[in-house]
């Protein structure tokens, strides 16, 4: 169970920076948020090694920036989210957890503005990003009514929880 | 619990999410970069890698920075989609391979703004620094 779920998560982790790199040209568009709900639903607590190779491909590809610092605990929140609510089955529920994460993205990524130029600057940063978190929040409400329940429905899902679970190969 | 409380709670938050996106938007609406009609005089300097200045003594008519910057042709860079992505000031270019970019200060405050919605004032002090590392 530990390595088939440890080695998914972490080509899930290559999976996510691809995903994130594939819409980078849409503004605020991205599909990496339902990814993680996705993937936290499939791999429970192992989505810790997922989050750790795709935050660290992102230092690599784009540099340690201070934004980088944000990524160390943004992802994380979505997953412990989504784990909270893994036995939710609304469309529209996981739509909004996906939109509210989208909304209050920039604000969670201004800590460490905060921390750096102080509370002044991070509030600038927060309002200044407001448009962008409307985007987000929009982009993906879409995304998570279009994608998350009827994927956590779908049969392969289930097939491939039952194989990282310790099951038969699918 | 019962399906008609989750359905309520599901609802709430989806009242909740919707009046936060109204709050987001008279908020970004009630802070949005407002530029000033008329003639201004201002100061523009551009800080190479090594801390050399070049100051030029500008005037516009322009409301924002960017257009007034890309008018003299002191700036160019390429249109995103957070406005214009300043590469080049002053005939500098900013390399990529040594991790360099261009930081936009208003006063000695970075700006918190892009150079297109940073509005210019009558006898504002602006500048472009060229910063190594990301």
């Amino acid at each position: 169970m530990r390595l088939r779920a440890v080695v998914t998560a972490g080509l899930f982790g290559a999976l996510l920076l691809t995903a994130q790199v594939a819409l980078a040209p849409l503004p605020n568009i991205e599909l990496v948020s339902p990814l993680v709900v996705l993937m936290t639903l499939l791999l429970g607590r192992y989505v810790a090694y997922t989050l750790a190779v795709f935050v660290l491909l992102e230092g690599l590809v784009f540099g340690f920036g201070l934004w980088w610092f944000s990524y160390l605990y943004v992802w994380a929140i979505l997953a412990v989210l989504a784990h909270l609510f893994r036995r939710m089955d609304s469309r529209l529920g996981w739509a909004l957890l996906c939109g509210f994460f989208g909304l209050f993205f920039g604000t969670l990524t201004a800590i460490p503005v905060i921390f750096v130029s102080g509370l002044a600057a991070g509030g600038a940063y927060i309002v200044a990003g407001i448009p962008f978190d409307l985007l987000h929040a929009g982009g993906n409400f879409l995304l998570g009514l279009l994608a998350v329940q009827p994927l956590k429905n779908c049969a392969a899902m289930r097939r491939a929880a039952k194989f990282l679970s310790g099951g038969a190969p699918v | 619990m019962q399906k008609t409380t989750k359905r309520r709670w599901i609802m709430f938050a989806a009242f909740c999410f919707g009046a936060l996106i109204a709050v987001g938007l008279v908020i970004w609406r009630a802070n949005a970069p407002q530029g000033t009609a008329g003639a201004k005089n201002y100061t523009f300097t551009v800080v190479d890698s090594e801390g050399g200045e070049t100051v030029h003594k500008l005037s516009t008519d322009e409301e924002f920075l960017g257009a007034a910057l890309q008018n003299e042709g002191l700036i160019e860079g390429e249109e995103g989609e957070y406005g214009l992505f300043v590469k080049t000031v002053g005939g500098i270019t900013a390399n990529d391979a040594e991790q360099e970019w261009w930081a936009l200060y208003v006063g000695d405050e970075m700006a918190q703004n892009g150079v297109d919605a940073t509005p210019v004032e009558d006898g504002g002090e602006y500048s472009f620094r060229l910063n190594t590392g990301w």
